[in-house]
């Protein structure tokens, strides 16, 4: 093969395989939770919350994307999937909570874990002065967090996911623009596991996506866009922006109609996003690509 | 008053014959001088040709120990961001957690465990080279390019060196399919001696 036909090839694995590999990785995770990880004496035709797998697959995406992590940690990136891990499985853990007392946990841990996911991922070793930006990172994952808890409790299950998919859809392109690619296809995979969850929870209802799988995709893209914020040039203000799009999931949670508690939000959402990519457009010097 | 002097100068010719004369220094501390050095790297460009890039801001230290070779250390540091490509656009991305994530490594550095001669006028040197945060050994052979005094009176020595780096050993993987995954280093500066 000629270097250009290498080229091309490697492109289209990028481009067909990174879909395809985040639509088996998902389905897997479905998958594998509901068949091999149920709890203990729970009804066979219960649903089961896939978060942890799920977790598990985009620690595995960003493994792929980045090659093995190395110890001592030297990319801080190398955390992501362990703490979107982590979140789900605090999730879960949480569900054993008492109703009365169900989202006072959840804001207890959604505040602890934006500190501990903004003080592992903004500050690199050996930068003191990083510490300053732990701050707006941690309200930032905080915030996603929050939301994703507040998604939780009401509107059909499968609209958070959605918006959350739009809003990782709009992050990837704001992260790519900012001159890391790599971001924006980790961003772009996660875009692609929660539309795919969102397609099963509106098509088969019965087998929605629980909380950890909602924490562990919060963590997840709060932690990249924290990440974003410390070490690559993208433009503040969208970044924000596309941490609180998954606020639009709110919106018409408590109406039982078809256009207003699924239609609405996501279209919502879609504004709000395609706002992060033509400001971050307008931010970039020149968003044409080089020639490599 | 002759007789004064006469005395003091016996005794100072005394002390200065059984002392002897003052000791030349054995060990010397030379300064890179950035504005006549260079720091280059070279990669394979979809195996048909390379890409140069060179940094702009560096800065190290030599010490030499005549008498003592294992005294002999390198010491320097490369600022990250200052890579240079001739495209502003291509360095932004190097600069980018996709190449080398400047803001989170800023410095990359080596510093020396050993300089033993290998040679007329060379010295393999062996020493830990930090990039992305990642430490890796490696030696080379340094090269004396030359020594002398430069017109303002400053004593200078120059000195070459070039060796390979596995850039994916040090986590800088990306692209695999466009870029060679050995980018040779090309080091060449000249040091002045610090009094």
């Amino acid at each position: 093969m000629t270097p250009a036909q290498d080229m091309a090839l490697a492109l289209a694995i990028r481009a067909v395989g990174m879909p395809l590999l985040a639509t088996l990785l998902v389905l897997g995770a479905l998958r594998v939770q509901a068949r091999w990880l149920r709890r203990p004496g729970s009804p066979a035709g219960q649903p089961e919350d896939p978060g942890p797998v799920l977790a598990a697959a985009i620690w595995a995406g960003v493994v792929g994307a980045r090659g093995l992590p190395r110890w001592p940690v030297a990319d801080t990136l190398d955390l992501l999937g362990p703490l979107a891990l982590l979140a789900s499985l605090a999730a879960r853990a949480i569900g054993a909570v008492p109703e009365s007392r169900k989202r006072a946990a959840e804001w207890a841990l959604g505040i602890l874990a934006a500190v501990a996911i903004g003080w592992l991922l903004m500050v690199p070793r050996g930068v003191p002065g990083a510490i300053m930006s732990v701050g707006p990172g941690a309200l930032a994952i905080g915030v996603t967090w929050a939301l994703g808890a507040l998604g939780r409790t009401g509107g059909h299950p499968g609209t958070w996911h959605a918006v959350f998919a739009v809003s990782a859809a709009g992050s990837a392109t704001m992260l790519a623009l900012s001159g890391s690619a790599l971001l924006g296809q980790v961003a772009a995979s996660l875009a692609l596991s929660g539309g795919i969850l969102a397609l099963i929870a509106f098509l088969r209802p019965g087998i929605a996506p629980g909380p950890s799988a909602t924490a562990a995709l919060a963590a997840a893209q709060g932690g990249l866009l924290a990440y974003g914020w410390a070490f690559t040039e993208a433009p503040r203000i969208p970044l924000l922006l596309a941490l609180a799009i998954p606020a639009s999931a709110l919106i018409g949670r408590r109406s039982p109609g078809w256009w207003s508690s699924r239609v609405l939000p996501v279209g919502i959402a879609l504004a709000l996003s395609g706002a992060v990519v033509a400001w971050s457009l307008l931010a970039a010097p020149d968003p044409s690509p080089y020639p490599y | 008053m002759r007789k004064v002097i006469g005395t003091a100068g016996l005794w100072t010719l005394l002390a200065w014959t059984v002392a002897g004369p003052a000791p030349a220094r054995a060990q010397t501390t030379w300064k890179v001088d950035p504005v006549h050095s260079q720091v280059l790297f070279r990669v394979l460009h979809l195996n048909i040709g390379h890409v140069w890039g060179w940094f702009r801001q560096f800065e190290g230290t030599v010490v030499l120990d005549a008498q003592r070779p294992e005294g002999n250390r390198i010491e320097f540091s490369v600022d990250a961001a200052s890579v240079d490509t001739r495209d502003e656009k291509r360095d932004q991305h190097l600069r980018s957690p996709d190449f080398f994530n400047a803001k989170q490594a800023p410095k990359w550095t080596f510093r020396s465990r050993s300089v033993k001669p290998a040679g007329a006028d060379s010295w393999e040197v062996s020493g830990d080279l930090t990039l992305r945060g990642v430490t890796k050994p490696v030696t080379f052979t340094a090269r004396k390019v030359g020594e002398g005094k430069d017109p303002w009176g400053s004593q200078r020595v120059g000195f070459s060196a070039k060796f390979p780096v596995d850039r994916s050993a040090f986590g800088i993987s990306y692209m695999p399919e466009g870029l060679g995954r050995e980018v040779e280093v090309f080091v060449d500066f000249e040091a002045i001696l610090q009094k």
